[in-house]
């Protein structure tokens, strides 16, 4: 699902990812703070990995990706943590193309972005004033930010098909098949995850300090 | 992070380990006397699970479409077509595709059937077309084994993958000090 091979995306949307891959990447190495990056290696290293445990659902089958939890920790250095992920991914199994690389790192990064922007600012507020946040807090966050990860990876997959002369109905129905389970787990396994670092480690989420 | 630590630790104690491919294999036999190509294949992902209902598509040299078919409940297809060089396609709804070439030339070996019967002897050439049909018949299972072997995501390949992932950001730690001293 997330990974599209080589051959079936059009030119100007591989011109598109690799520009915008490109900039968010570029970005995103500049935001990422020393104190961050064994952190952003760790998580390079959860998303390499958990692409490689697959569970057959329906026609097709899927996988956790943790751009939601990646955007939530390490904000935009969850760009080039991605991106090198999806490069080994590449080199080592085959995974996508070099082509449609961009593409690629732009359809798993945009919602960590996103997430990053909108939602991590929210779970820094409640711990910056210096309290354990509830769990509920943390579960919603976690769950938000687990749902949304997929949801937008999964509306950038199809726009990326759409947009390159891919049938929009029975695309729509494979992909509502697999990824609506998907956003589920990935919803519960992001909370659950969230839920204990808030609680046990909160300082995982906020070593950036200026 | 011990929590994440958990998880990278955890997966490699996961006994399903897939690469997250769609793959096509296929490998062919003379048959009606070498007229035509008997082609068996598998749609699957790699690391083994079948994939039931999906469209394929064969295409000649000249990239005509020239046959549609779809795989059965197991992933399973076979077809027959002249002999000639083929590619497989295989395209899901979402995004997955790939392809696999069937080469007439090392598969088939026209057999000289018509053994003159005032000669009970055969000749060189018709023995080591036999032996050559007999084996192409032989190495088939074999073949798709081998395939199978190379499709194991492999835990060498999945540690030393996140030793390169630790080794980049590990450089460019190393880059960011060299600028900032």
């Amino acid at each position: 699902m997330a990974h599209i091979p080589e051959g079936v995306v059009s030119t100007p949307i591989l011109i598109l990812g690799i520009i915008g891959a490109g900039l968010a990447v570029s970005y995103g190495l500049k935001k990422l703070d020393n104190d961050k990056i064994p952190q952003a290696a760790m998580l390079s290293a959860v998303f390499f990995i958990a692409s490689l445990i697959t569970f057959p659902v329906g026609p097709s089958s899927i996988h956790l990706l943790f751009n939601g939890l990646m955007g939530l920790m390490l904000g935009w250095a969850a760009v080039p943590a991605i991106f090198i992920a999806l490069v080994l991914q590449l080199m080592f199994f085959g995974y996508g193309g070099l082509l449609v690389l961009g593409v690629n790192t732009f359809n798993m990064a945009f919602p960590a972005i996103v997430i990053a922007i909108f939602l991590r600012p929210f779970l820094l507020q409640q711990l910056a004033q210096n309290r354990i946040p509830s769990r509920r807090f943390a579960i919603t966050i976690g769950a938000a930010a687990g749902s949304i990860g997929i949801i937008l990876t999964t509306l950038l997959l199809s726009a990326s098909l759409v947009f390159s002369g891919q049938e929009f109905a029975p695309m729509l129905n494979v992909i509502l098949a697999t990824n609506v389970p998907l956003m589920i787990i990935e919803a519960v396994v992001t909370a659950f995850i969230v839920s204990f670092l808030v609680r046990t480690s909160p300082s995982t989420f906020n070593v950036v300090t200026n | 992070m011990p929590k994440v630590l958990f998880v990278v630790i955890f997966s490699f104690f996961c006994t399903q380990v897939n690469a997250h491919l769609l793959k096509v294999f296929a490998y062919s036999q003379p048959v009606n006397s070498a007229d035509d190509l008997l082609v068996k294949g598998k749609v699957y992902f790699a690391g083994g699970e079948r994939l039931g209902s999906a469209p394929i598509d064969i295409l000649t040299t000249q990239g005509n479409s020239i046959k549609q078919l779809m795989t059965d409940n197991q992933g399973n297809f076979t077809f027959t077509l002249p002999v000639a060089d083929y590619t497989i396609i295989v395209k899901t709804n979402d995004g997955h595709r790939a392809t696999w070439a069937i080469k007439s030339a090392t598969t088939t070996i026209k057999p000289i059937l018509n053994i003159p019967a005032q000669d009970e002897l055969i000749s060189h050439r018709q023995m080591s077309d036999m032996f050559a049909l007999q084996l192409a018949a032989q190495i088939a299972p074999l073949s798709e084994q081998i395939n199978d072997l190379q499709d194991k995501a492999k835990y060498q390949d999945i540690i030393g993958a996140i030793g390169y992932i630790f080794g980049a950001f590990g450089l460019f730690t190393w880059f960011r000090q060299r600028k900032t001293s």
